[in-house]
């Protein structure tokens, strides 16, 4: 990409710059910066080194930060953006997430869920969480997901012969089945 | 000592590994929707689970910095040494840090989700990374009131989808001079991909490579278990760890006598100007960098490590060492007067 000023040198600085309220951007090589900040009447010195740096580092805002349009048209579910409804815990709404990227909370989550649930597997490849487990999280979950680890070892440990190993993490794996049952959570719904 | 003084990040292909996870706490709005006394409550009562593990859980003892008001010259050396990001030095309002004196734990309090914990190791010790960002997690978690946001399906929740499922991003920082030179590592972008690992600047997201420094990220978080995540990052790096290899010896093989003397010539330069701009700089150290890890070099290692020296030499570090604001001339002079000083025999 090459300065929107002189079109001879690549640009490193990008520039916001907010006129009664219209917003224009554009990108500088760091010559033509120095002296649109000079024009601007900006302090030339230490100030301007760290603007100059951190808007070639953070780069065009518009880029990661502004969002998931990046996604497509999908993401909408065949509804039109306007009919979603905001969050109602956070008023963040979903043109919001689109533009900034940023979810406000937590309830956000359940808001947007079909909508952040087409995001999270477009991103990632699936919407499945398959790792740690807050130790604070129900006793019922922590469970399951051992189970789930325990349930991997085993068929590992049976591919590589390991039969001790996998005789041990059978057991392990019944008496978590067992507890869990006590729980009340029903044995079927265990996802292998 | 700090992280990047230490002589592994120097020794080989990889100069660092690190590990974060991006958390928040249930009780919370995420940090764009908080309101200034709920993140001064947040920070406050995070850092006091964190500080529970001095002496027990840390050996190098972690402190709390409330960085509200503190001015943006300040912030910016902590940011060019990876503790702060850019999204963290350019925002206003409540914002905190944790960290120790080696500077390879910290957690990024109010950031873009409510704590951002860190580790960073040198060399490519990525497991000894996670298991120092995992166990402050996990004490963080544990000694705090506060439960993590976490949902059953979508794992550990944050500001931005992208981040969800496990919270982490890994990386190792690597060198690569001669993937660079040859203008390889531009078509080894969409291989990457196919990992689904991403290739970054020096300073991450949207910055450029200076003296040949790459990060090696996982572009996903969720689906997979965390151990496997640094499997597949380990896979990409070690793919491309060979590819610099091979395209040095190539290098080494039939054009010995030119690298020889671009590696001398670089070292002639640091030793003797007056005036070097930060990229020159960068790209002079990534050549003496690669004469003393390839051997091309016979004068003895200098005091600081180059990595130590490339960190040193970014504009805020610089000023920092100087001890007053100086602009972009001054810096130029400063900086060739501070490697000739570092260099000297």
């Amino acid at each position: 990409m090459y300065c929107d000023k002189c079109h001879k040198n690549p640009a490193s600085v990008h520039v916001e710059r907010i006129v009664n309220g219209a917003k224009t951007e554009y990108n500088l090589c760091m010559h033509c910066a120095a002296h649109e900040r000079s024009d601007a009447g900006g302090d030339m010195s230490f100030d301007k080194m760290i603007k100059e740096f951190l808007g070639s580092i953070i780069g065009s805002l518009s880029g990661y930060s502004g969002g998931l349009h990046f996604l497509g048209p999908d993401i909408h579910n065949g509804q039109a953006v306007a009919e979603i409804p905001a969050c109602q815990s956070c008023g963040v709404s979903f043109d919001e997430l689109r533009e900034e990227g940023k979810l406000g909370c937590v309830n956000c989550y359940k808001a947007f869920r079909p909508q952040i649930d087409t995001i999270l597997k477009n991103v990632h490849g699936s919407s499945e969480h398959t790792g740690k487990t807050p130790k604070k999280a129900p006793r019922e979950l922590i469970l399951r997901r051992e189970v789930e680890t325990m349930k991997r070892g085993l068929r590992e440990a049976i591919e590589r012969e390991q039969y001790e190993i996998a005789a041990e993490l059978r057991d392990k794996i019944r008496s978590a089945e067992a507890e869990l049952y006590k729980q009340g959570a029903e044995s079927g719904e265990f996802k292998v | 000592m700090k992280w990047y003084e230490s002589p592994l990040v120097d020794e080989s292909i990889v100069i660092s590994a690190r590990v974060r996870f991006a958390r928040n706490f249930e009780k919370y709005p995420f940090p764009i929707k908080l309101t200034d006394s709920a993140a001064q409550e947040m920070a406050a009562a995070t850092a006091r689970a964190a500080l529970s593990g001095n002496g027990t859980a840390f050996t190098d003892e972690l402190r709390y910095f409330d960085i509200t008001d503190t001015p943006q010259e300040s912030l910016l050396p902590l940011m060019e040494r990876h503790v702060l990001s850019s999204h963290m030095v350019a925002k206003k309002g409540v914002k905190g840090i944790i960290l120790n004196g080696r500077e390879d734990v910290s957690v990024m309090l109010n950031e873009e989700d409510h704590a951002r914990i860190q580790s960073i190791f040198p060399g490519d010790n990525l497991d000894g990374a996670y298991a120092a960002a995992d166990a402050l997690d996990t004490l963080i978690e544990d000694k705090g009131q506060h439960k993590y946001a976490f949902d059953q399906e979508y794992g550990f929740l944050t500001s931005c989808p992208t981040n969800a499922g496990t919270g982490m991003r890994a990386s190792l920082m690597l060198h690569l001079p001669a993937l660079e030179n040859t203008g390889y590592i531009a078509k080894m972008l969409p291989a990457l991909g196919k990992f689904r690992m991403t290739v970054r600047g020096i300073h991450g997201e949207g910055s450029e490579s200076l003296g040949a420094v790459y990060q090696i990220s996982n572009q996903f978080s969720l689906g997979k278990p965390e151990t496997e995540i640094l499997q597949a990052l380990k896979s990409a790096v070690n793919w491309i760890i060979n590819q610099e290899k091979s395209m040095r010896e190539k290098f080494f093989t039939k054009h010995r006598i030119a690298v020889e003397d671009k590696l001398y010539r670089s070292w002639g330069i640091l030793t003797s100007c007056r005036t070097l701009d930060h990229k020159e700089g960068m790209n002079l150290l990534s050549d003496a960098r690669m004469g003393f890890e390839s051997g091309i070099y016979t004068m003895p290692r200098p005091a600081k490590t180059i990595y130590a020296l490339m960190t040193n030499i970014q504009p805020g570090s610089l000023c920092a060492i100087a001890g007053k604001p100086l602009n972009q001339e001054e810096r130029n002079i400063y900086r060739a007067e501070y490697i000739r000083e570092q260099l000297k025999a």
